[in-house]
């Protein structure tokens, strides 16, 4: 069997595998035979009603495609959700700084208290009419020095950080943690 | 179109996605005059629908890094000549034919019936000319020649199933539907010259 024979079976889908590999691997070297190709094809599309031209636009298409310098676009992957969007990372993530800010407060708050610790229950937080209100206890049992007891130490940028932080959770983006806060906080604090 | 067909697209894509530039000459050649009759049919001028073909092939190419084959390649590529020319009216200010051509016209060629439409890009005559050299040449073919091609045309037969109806060998119907094909060839050659 010659190409053009082999070219006639490929038209019509009937050759193996290897052998039909093999001969668009030469129709794609050798022009005489991929111009058999197209005219095959032209007498098929003519028996099929296939409205037949004669215009060979592949010519053109490929001396388009050989002077502009094409980029293939990159194959689309699968969308996959980031992983700050799943919910176990939000949760564990948001779990954890906020022990770590608690923590770090806590520090804080010993390292201020030192050496007449008050103590300040942070979760004792209520509401006095529409404003929080912060109870400090006044506790002076061996104190050094009354001066540096700290009792007014909570100014009104504190109560409200220390308000936000205690009620976080019930926020609306309660999932978030108290990343939002954190963020508008450190914004605040920048300005 | 038959499965096998469909694989040989599929091989032809492939080659092209592993950068064998050449494998998308013979995927432009095989569907040239399909894609060619499909614009004309939106834009009602040769030399538009030409240019049109063009950038839908050269559209083609660039995405086909993304074809995954979950449609016959052929489908896909409609779908894109039908975008391109709809694209092309409206950058042109015109009107785009709300329901003349529509992609159930590609799903039904997948079901096997050819995409049939009598206007051409050469506005019906050339390739009228073209549909009748053709269908001359094959009425002078001898008769087992003639019956093997219209068998496999017409028909959609395999090899197989001809040889089984002509009661020969399938290596002697590959031979007569390649010979009748080289006599069709020679019909339609003033054509292509023109």
């Amino acid at each position: 069997m010659n190409e053009r024979e082999q070219i006639s079976a490929l038209v019509d889908g009937e050759l193996p595998p290897a052998e039909r590999d093999a001969l668009v691997r030469r129709m794609e070297r050798e022009p005489a035979l991929s111009d058999t190709w197209r005219r095959f094809q032209l007498g098929h599309a003519a028996l099929q009603h296939e409205a037949p031209s004669a215009v060979d636009l592949s010519a053109r298409v490929m001396a388009a495609l050989e002077s502009e310098p094409v980029v293939l676009a990159p194959r689309a992957l699968p969308q996959q959700r980031p992983l700050w969007r799943k919910t176990w990372v939000r949760a564990t993530g948001g779990m954890a700084l906020a022990a770590s800010l608690t923590l770090g407060v806590a520090m804080v708050w010993q390292t201020n208290a030192t050496p007449n610790p008050v103590q300040v229950e942070i979760g004792s937080i209520i509401r006095d009419g529409s404003h929080p209100q912060v109870l400090v206890a006044p506790e002076v049992a061996g104190n050094d020095s009354a001066d540096t007891i700290p009792q007014v130490a909570l100014n009104d940028t504190d109560r409200e950080s220390a308000y936000m932080l205690a009620h976080a959770e019930y926020s609306e983006r309660a999932d978030d943690g108290i990343t939002p806060y954190a963020r508008v906080a450190g914004q605040s604090e920048d300005q | 179109m038959s499965a096998s067909e469909q694989e040989l697209d599929l091989a032809l894509v492939a080659r092209v996605q592993q950068g064998h530039k050449p494998a998308f000459d013979l995927l432009v050649k095989k569907y040239q005059s399909r894609i060619l009759a499909l614009i004309y049919r939106f834009v009602r001028d040769r030399h538009e629908a030409e240019d049109v073909a063009q950038e839908t092939f050269i559209r083609a190419y660039k995405a086909l890094v993304n074809f995954r084959g979950d449609a016959a390649f052929y489908t896909w590529l409609y779908r894109i000549a039908i975008n391109t020319a709809k694209n092309h009216l409206v950058a042109r200010g015109r009107r785009v034919p709300d329901s003349d051509v529509d992609l159930a016209d590609a799903e039904h060629f997948d079901d096997g019936n050819a995409l049939r439409d009598n206007d051409t890009p050469e506005g019906g005559a050339l390739s009228s000319e073209l549909e009748q050299a053709v269908h001359k040449a094959i009425a002078s073919l001898p008769q087992e020649l003639k019956t093997a091609l219209m068998l496999r045309e017409f028909d959609g037969l395999s090899y197989e199933d001809i040889a089984e109806i002509m009661r020969c060998p399938v290596g002697t119907v590959r031979s007569r539907i390649f010979r009748a094909r080289e006599e069709v060839d020679k019909q339609i050659s003033p054509w292509l010259e023109k």
